[in-house]
């Protein structure tokens, strides 16, 4: 009898409880109104380097280079369209190669990108760009290897989750490569 | 004046990372690849030895934004590649 009495007395404490959350329960935050057009970016630098081994007569050779880039984005208030425009570069001299090299020389790598999309499917992001980049080796101002590259496409990623972000790109390059040798003879 | 124009194609495989620190808005990435290229006429009339590995290590810095919408994952901003640059 006692044991039952306590039983009912939890049930009772149990719905007081409850009555008590219901009359405290703050209404959800609402989900803020977009009205400023919204903008950022990134700047992002780095080291690299080519390793390649001996191959059709060549000696093996590591070659090292610098590159920076930075990204802007802009996004309509809405937040259903966007635009994404990219500057890089990168570079290296020649003696950063070969130390011992008589008459060191530079190359070049620069160029941009610009990128429109929308956001208007849930968790993803689909657009279409359209990238140049410039190749440029000069060695002793008499000879000129420049390859400018074109590259457009649609692009889109996907986020499977907070962590894990799924990005998928079709492109269609064309680079074209240009060899240029000025032989000066001296009288 | 001599002017030589020529074209090469090359299948690249590789791996790239990012590290996002969770308290700055900083990240450091990794790229590793692979390239090799195919044995064409261009390549081989001037015995040029393109196959190799590309390695690339980087930080990046992130700016902007806004309290109103914090960014989430989709908005990460667009990757560029090129051959030797790699994606940046």
């Amino acid at each position: 009898m006692k044991l039952h009495y306590l039983v009912l007395t939890g049930l009772a404490l149990s719905g007081v409880a409850q009555a008590a959350d219901i009359g405290t329960y703050k209404k959800p935050t609402p989900v803020p109104v977009i009205e400023n057009d919204l903008y950022f970016g990134s700047i992002g630098a780095g080291a690299s380097v080519i390793d390649s081994p001996s191959q059709k007569g060549l000696k093996s050779a590591t070659v090292p280079y610098l590159n920076v880039n930075g990204k802007f984005t802009y996004m309509l208030a809405p937040r259903g369209w966007g635009a994404q425009v990219d500057a890089n570069f990168a570079g290296l001299s020649t003696d950063w190669i070969d130390p011992k090299v008589r008459h060191a020389s530079s190359a070049f790598i620069y160029g941009g990108a610009l990128h429109l999309f929308s956001r208007a499917v849930t968790d993803a992001k689909i657009g279409g760009f359209f990238q140049f980049d410039q190749h440029d080796v000069n060695a002793r101002q008499t000879t000129s290897l420049t390859m400018p590259g074109y590259v457009g496409g649609l692009e889109a990623q996907y986020a499977l989750n907070h962590n894990l972000l799924l990005r998928a790109r079709a492109r269609r390059a064309r680079r074209h490569l240009s060899l240029r040798s000025e032989l000066a003879f001296g009288g | 004046m001599q002017g030589t124009r020529g074209g090469f194609t090359f299948l690249e495989t590789g791996v790239f990372g990012e590290y996002r620190l969770s308290q700055l808005p900083l990240s450091l990435r990794a790229d590793v690849s692979y390239l090799h290229y195919y044995d064409d006429k261009f390549i081989s009339a001037r015995h040029i030895g393109l196959n190799g590995m590309r390695a690339t290590l980087g930080v990046r810095y992130e700016f902007g934004g806004s309290r109103q919408r914090p960014r989430d994952i989709v908005d990460d901003q667009f990757q560029t590649y090129n051959v030797l640059a790699g994606l940046r």
